[in-house]
């Protein structure tokens, strides 16, 4: 049974006529929005890179929502896009303020995708989900997991927005400051190295897993970071184990079913929209040499270029190749400058700007960030040290604690541990190139901003000294598996290096941690004009006199601070103690493999 | 939050009535409509007539596509659930699920609203409306005709948006679960993350769960006892505990009086109330609280003395409202470590009418202890509320005494009756506190048949959980979920019981070993009652911050349905958050499919509201009019729920000072006008229906089994508003003249 009434044939002609009209407008409009939007974004680009090549456009970029211009997102929303942000800001936030995580992510990323344009907003949700929410979590697994969910953030922003000064600088920002040195850092900067790897796989009989722990332990497996588990399904035990092991492994370790792969992980998942991100992509090969694809430049360097004139080729680990390969990983330390350096050329050779941040603090990062660096394979190579000679690794991040226990060992006491041995060289060496490269970074610095340059002495004193204590270090173990005149070679070029990084020890203590009344009294003058040393010119005097005058100042200084009635050394009153005493354990590091050395028959003019 | 009072007063018939009048007014409306005006249309009733309407509108509402909302609606499921991110694969699930039944709940809404708005005033204008009014049908069957008409198009979109639901979070479930497969066999989870997901993958991220809440949660100092009623708090605020009273007026201030004033003035408001702690104590560290020792001046001679005997350690009283705010701090009372001592003391108040802060509530030091006729001892401590403070108390239907620790490093061991509450005699030159004079008040029984509502607490955090500080900072902080009268679970796992927790953690310490994720860790040991038997579980419970973690207890080490879990935090400079339903018994798993229908008939109850009151609006408004009318009245007492905070009392007064009227005249008609319109508002809001109720998501996104409360509240909605409306509808479109 129907009720309706049929409309008229006539109306409903007429109707279907300008529905078609309507319909041919709205594919005009359509195609007419995409020739303007193009044009747009051109005029855009042509502004925001002063005339270089790149930038971000949304023909380069995923296909999504942040993809398409922001009048094409309102009108697809109705004009209700304004209102949504709002609501999804407020709501987000209150559920951080409640702790409540359930979709807080999805609601960041919905307003990512509805305010693609706002460097601004990426800014403050990269640093909200690195700092704010990482806190919220209980164990450090989960805190390094919503980090990488912060890198993760920014790096798809970046992936829209190419070459975007302020997202690339926030992303450093994370891998050196919240990964590299906060308070956990000890736990981030060792997944970091160990996930920038392609890992091998390892699978074996169940009943030959003591053998493989025996084995894989000397080569320096270590079985919390990587545990082996029972595959259910085909009842064999596998492991995950880094390249450098495996390479020794793989020659001791093998039999019928024994079997070694580059983990290959599954792309799939990585196209599901709730995929989260639980550990980082490796970025290395199994020989430790950066992936192509991280490699292949965007912009290619023009052939007339002349080979000294720094180039922006566009590629993600561009500053990075000259380091290569890293057999041991890639420190997030190395990551942070990397992004920094990128940061510091799109400033000087694109005319980028930092929206928060000034020009001079953008272009001191990377210096910054490579003295970091070196500090950490420093650390790193003092806890090998230890390791190889089967000493107690302390866990602190205090690495002070790291340079006494084997500062009094001979060069050429038994190392079991081989692997550790290499690993010690390794960063050892690393890090003298590192500080070397880091005092290059800062004179240049220093160079274009002259009026801060103040700032940056210390860390250039310290560049000099470490290297020198880097380069001793190496050459003191690398004797060790050196033989006859390329032996003696290494220990004397040990010797001297040492001596010369405890006088730069001395220097940097005499020329910044010293009360200037001691250094008034003490300080002797320069035979050359009669004019008494200072801070300031303290290092013009002879390099040999360094440690004595260390040695009086030092003297000097223990009676200025000490309290005339009870005769008690005021360390309250001593501002610079700490700093001191940091160079005073490095002097006291290099005078004792001096005097090891001079045992030996190795003697250098002090 | 915590146990409910009890006790309270039967209500009044005139009570009664007021607490139920909307329900009077549905019935007037009822009988009003169907017995007093639309009694000839009642007895011609015929359901067939109504069918066949409803046929016709479904058939319609078909011819008009209606259904081809719904590939819109999917299409936009799916597109909104791609841009998602979700903490693991169990909130990737629920988020898609939450979607997708939004989605179902706007297009049902959408189409519901349009198509009942739009098809009276149409079918009046096009005149069509004569075909139906000129056959012996009457007005009552053609809006019920038309409201299951709409339902039945309403339904049809549902089971449709149903179907895609339950296919699309099946394959999705499925996916997830082979996510959840490859990072367990990688290793790809944190050892907080793992036993959810092992939980997730036995169970299926669909399944709903059914959940039994504790009766209780006490914290404590130290792990009880069960061989003891002895309980411990400890140090200086760590813990305490509460003792509830009913804020009876008649035991409080006496007989009533005409004069409620006068009435006021009498009992704890003429004499003030006192109250009694009994307890033990005992140090565990260094003493901080004695009193200043003298030196004496010039040389000393014979042996050293011997140093003197510490003095007791003290406590400090408040009392608390109903709903555990202050009314009066401590330090409004006056206190004593005898009656006699606070006799004295409240004679010294009685000169100066001031609180010498040195007896005060706030810090009144323990007697010396007792020996008692059983041969255990006692401390004691008094405290005093003054009259005119304890008037506050008149208007409470309940208050509780809460007594704190004042000394560092001290258990306060903690009895049966620990406090005790008088209404003093005071009578010129002698005062009564504890005596047979003074009138003894009860307190509120506890659950379970014991003698008084005891809650044991911890201290507050910042999200209102109770706190519970872990590892060497306190080393036996505990704190005790209870279960009584439990049914026994239907769910045993391998002989065990399956539960579920969620805390807040907070931590400060950033003791960082590499390699070593930190996880952190509570230990759990079960006490069954009856037994008194502990069973304390062989690995922690690993728990992240405000995500669940899933536990069992062997189904062997409790023999009733009464029995506690006692917690301890495992670590270093980290404090648990704890919230009463914190814990949760897992009693059964029920199909996805079966929620999944729950949450569907919600949504359809809730649509059928909706075109009752759009049937309603469109027998007297235009279409479009109508539309908007129906959504006010959907959407009304929702949107005054959002303004609860603000529309209180007190928002004229708070307009006038934010916008700085200083003309009083003017100041008054603003502070006037506008605390009226608040009422209004309010008012109005009360005859609209709570849509709230129709809430069919939070359940299932959460993995919750949707309870039959829960649809017979919506039940109950649709019944109380649906019924008079579709009857006022019929009464408004029977005197509408439609036809000619």
């Amino acid at each position: 049974m129907s009720l309706m009434l049929s409309p008229e044939p006539k109306i409903r002609r007429r109707n279907t006529g300008a529905r078609v009209v309507v319909a041919v407008l709205l594919v005009i409009g359509l195609v007419a929005t995409r020739y303007t939007r193009d044009w747009a974004i051109d005029e855009h680009n042509a502004i925001r890179n002063n005339g270089h090549p790149g930038g971000f456009t949304a023909s380069n970029s995923d296909s999504s929502l942040s993809s398409m211009p922001s009048f094409a997102t309102a009108l697809l929303l109705g004009g209700l896009r304004g209102p949504l942000v709002m609501i999804l800001w407020t709501s987000s936030e209150n559920q951080k303020q409640k702790h409540d995580l359930e979709d807080f992510d999805t609601k960041v990323e919905w307003i990512r995708l509805l305010q693609p344009e706002f460097d601004t907003v990426h800014l403050f949700q990269i640093w909200n989900k690195a700092y704010n929410i990482s806190v919220q979590m209980a164990s450090l697994r989960n805190k390094y997991t919503t980090i990488l969910d912060a890198i993760d953030y920014g790096q798809k922003v970046e992936r829209e927005r190419h070459d975007d000064i302020n997202i690339i600088t926030a992303i450093a920002a994370i891998y050196g400051d919240k990964l590299g040195t906060s308070s956990e850092h000890v736990y981030y900067r060792a997944r970091i190295r160990r996930e920038s790897q392609t890992l091998t796989r390892v699978t074996f009989p169940p009943q030959r897993a003591n053998e493989f722990r025996t084995l894989a332990a000397k080569a320096g497996w270590i079985e919390d970071a990587s545990p082996i588990s029972l595959d259910e399904k085909t009842q064999v035990d596998r492991v995950l184990i880094e390249p450098s092991v495996a390479k020794q492994l793989v020659t001791e370790f093998t039999g019928l079913g024994v079997n070694f792969a580059p983990e290959n992980r599954p792309a799939a998942e990585r196209n599901d929209p709730s995929w989260r991100r639980v550990r980082l992509d490796p970025m290395l090969d199994q020989n430790g040499y950066i992936l192509p694809d991280l490699l292949t430049p965007r912009y290619p360097r023009p052939k007339d270029l002349p080979a000294s004139a720094p180039w922006y080729d566009g590629s993600t680990l561009q500053f990075l190749k000259q380091y290569e390969p890293f057999p041991y990983g890639i420190s997030t330390l190395a990551l942070a400058y990397n992004d920094y350096k990128r940061g510091q050329y799109l400033q000087t050779l694109w005319g980028e700007h930092h929206i928060q941040i000034g020009d001079t603090v953008i272009d001191a990062r990377p210096a910054l960030c490579l003295k970091d660096w070196a500090n950490d394979e420093w650390e790193r190579g003092r806890r090998f040290e230890l390791r190889m000679w089967g000493l107690y690794v302390p866990e602190s991040d205090d690495p002070i604690e790291l340079e006494q226990p084997t500062a009094a060992f001979p060069f050429d006491r038994a190392t079991p541990d081989k692997a550790d041995y290499n690993a010690a060289l390794y960063s050892y060496a690393m890090a003298a190139r590192l500080f070397h490269d880091a005092r290059i970074e800062f004179q240049q610095h220093m160079k274009k901003y002259e009026a801060n340059a103040s700032v940056y002495f210390i860390h250039v004193d310290d560049t000099l000294s470490g290297e020198q204590m880097m380069l001793a270090d190496h050459d003191y173990l690398a004797a060790a598996s050196a033989s006859g005149s390329q032996r003696q070679k290494l220990l004397e070029s040990a010797a001297r290096e040492y001596r010369d990084a405890m006088r730069r020890f001395a220097v940097t203590v005499l020329k910044y941690y010293i009360d200037e009344p001691v250094m008034i009294k003490m300080y002797p003058k320069d035979p050359r004009t009669g004019e008494q040393y200072n801070r300031a010119t303290i290092e013009s005097a002879d390099p040999s006199t360094y440690l004595s005058i260390l040695q009086a100042a030092k003297a000097a200084t223990a009676r200025y601070l000490t309290d005339p009635v009870t005769h008690r050394y005021m360390q309250e009153r001593d501002d610079y103690h700490d700093d001191r005493q940091q160079y005073l354990t490095y002097l006291d590091r290099c005078a004792n493999r001096l005097s090891e050395l001079h045992a030996d028959g190795i003697v250098v003019r002090p | 939050m915590y146990p409910h009072l009890h006790n309270l007063p039967l209500l009044s018939a005139g009570e009664l009535l007021a607490n139920n009048w909307g329900w009077l007014v549905v019935a007037l409306i009822v009988i009003f409509g169907l017995f007093v005006a639309g009694a000839s249309d009642v007895m011609r009733f015929s359901f067939t007539r109504v069918w066949a309407i409803s046929g016709v509108c479904f058939d319609e509402s078909i011819r008009k596509r209606v259904l081809w909302i719904t590939p819109l609606a999917i299409v936009g499921a799916i597109g909104i659930t791609q841009f998602q991110r979700a903490l693991d694969e169990q909130d990737a699930v629920r988020q898609s699920l939450k979607v997708c039944l939004f989605a179902t709940a706007v297009v049902v809404m959408l189409s519901s609203i349009i198509l009942a708005c739009t098809n009276l005033p149409k079918e009046i204008e096009s005149r069509v409306i004569y075909t139906i009014v000129t056959k012996p049908i009457t007005r009552l069957e053609l809006v019920l005709g038309k409201v299951i008409g709409f339902s039945r198009v309403a339904l049809a979109i549902v089971i449709i948006m149903g179907l895609f639901t339950w296919a699309y979070m099946r394959i999705s479930a499925h996916q997830k679960g082979q996510q959840i497969a490859y990072r367990l066999q990688e290793g790809d989870v944190s050892d907080t993350e793992r036993g959810r997901l092992v939980e997730y993958q036995q169970t299926g991220l669909l399944t709903a769960r059914s959940f039994w809440a504790p009766d209780e949660l006490g914290m404590f100092g130290a792990p009880p006892d069960p061989r003891t009623p002895i309980r411990i708090i400890s140090n200086q605020g760590d813990e305490d505990f509460v003792v509830s009273y009913l804020g009876d007026r008649a035991v409080l201030f006496g007989p009533p009086s005409d004069n409620v004033e006068d009435w006021a003035h009498q009992g704890i408001g003429e004499n003030g109330l006192a109250v009694r702690v009994t307890l033990n104590t005992r140090r565990t560290g260094k003493a901080d609280d004695q009193p200043p020792t003298t030196h004496t001046l010039g040389p000393t001679f014979g042996p050293p003395p011997v140093p003197a005997r510490l003095v007791p350690p003290r406590v400090s009283f408040e009392i608390l409202d109903q709903d555990y705010n202050d009314i009066d701090m401590g330090n409004l009372m006056i206190g004593g470590s005898s009656a006699g001592e606070l006799v004295q003391n409240i004679v010294a108040y009685s000169k100066t009418r001031k609180i010498n802060p040195a007896h005060s509530g706030a810090y009144v030091r323990l007697s010396e202890p007792a020996k008692l006729s059983d041969g255990s001892t006692a401390q004691y401590a008094y405290a005093w509320l003054p009259p005119q403070t304890a008037l506050a108390l008149f208007n409470h239907p309940a208050f509780r005494i809460r007594i704190v620790g004042g000394s560092a490093n001290v258990d306060y061991l903690v009895g049966t009756r620990p406090v005790d509450c008088f209404i003093p005699e005071i009578k010129p030159g002698e005062i009564d506190i504890d005596g047979p004079h003074a009138t003894k008040i009860n307190p509120l029984p506890g659950v379970d048949g014991a003698e008084e509502l005891l809650a044991f607490r911890g201290h507050l955090g910042v999200h209102y959980d109770q706190e519970m500080n872990g590892g060497s900072d306190s080393p036996n902080a505990t704190a005790m979920y209870s279960f009584r009268n439990t049914p026994p679970p239907s769910l045993l796992v391998q002989d065990q019981i399956p539960l579920q927790i969620s805390v807040q953690v907070e931590r400060s310490n950033s003791d960082v070993e590499a390699g070593h994720e930190d996880a952190t860790a509570l230990a759990v040991r079960v006490i069954d009652d009856a037994t008194k038997k502990v069973t304390a579980l062989p690995n922690p419970v690993l728990v992240e911050s405000r995500l669940p973690a899933y536990f069992s207890i062997p189904a062997d080490a409790i023999t009733t349905g009464n029995f506690d879990i006692i917690f301890h935090c495992m670590n270093n400079e980290e404090s648990i958050g704890l919230f009463p339903d914190s814990l949760q018994l897992i009693i059964s798993h029920q199909p996805f499919e079966l929620n999944l229908i729950k949450s569907l008939f919600i949504i359809w109850m809730m649509s059928i509201l909706v075109i009752i009151f759009a049937v309603l609006c469109s027998t007297f408004l235009s279409w479009p009019i109508a539309i908007v009318l129906t959504v006010l009245l959907l959407l009304g007492h929702w949107g005054v729920d959002q303004l609860a905070d603000v529309s209180g009392p007190g928002l004229g007064r708070q307009i006038v000072s934010d916008f700085k009227f200083t003309d009083p005249a003017l100041s008054s008609v603003v502070s006037t006008g506008v605390d009226t319109l608040s009422r209004i508002l309010n008012g109005v809001s009360q005859v609209l229906p709570d849509t709230s109720k129709f809430d069919a998501i939070e359940d299932i996104e959460q993995g919750v089994s949707v309870s039959a409360a829960k649809m017979l509240e919506a039940l109950t909605v649709l019944g109380g508003f649906g019924v008079p409306a579709i009857i006022l509808a019929y009464l408004v479109l029977r005197n509408k003249e439609v036809a000619p």
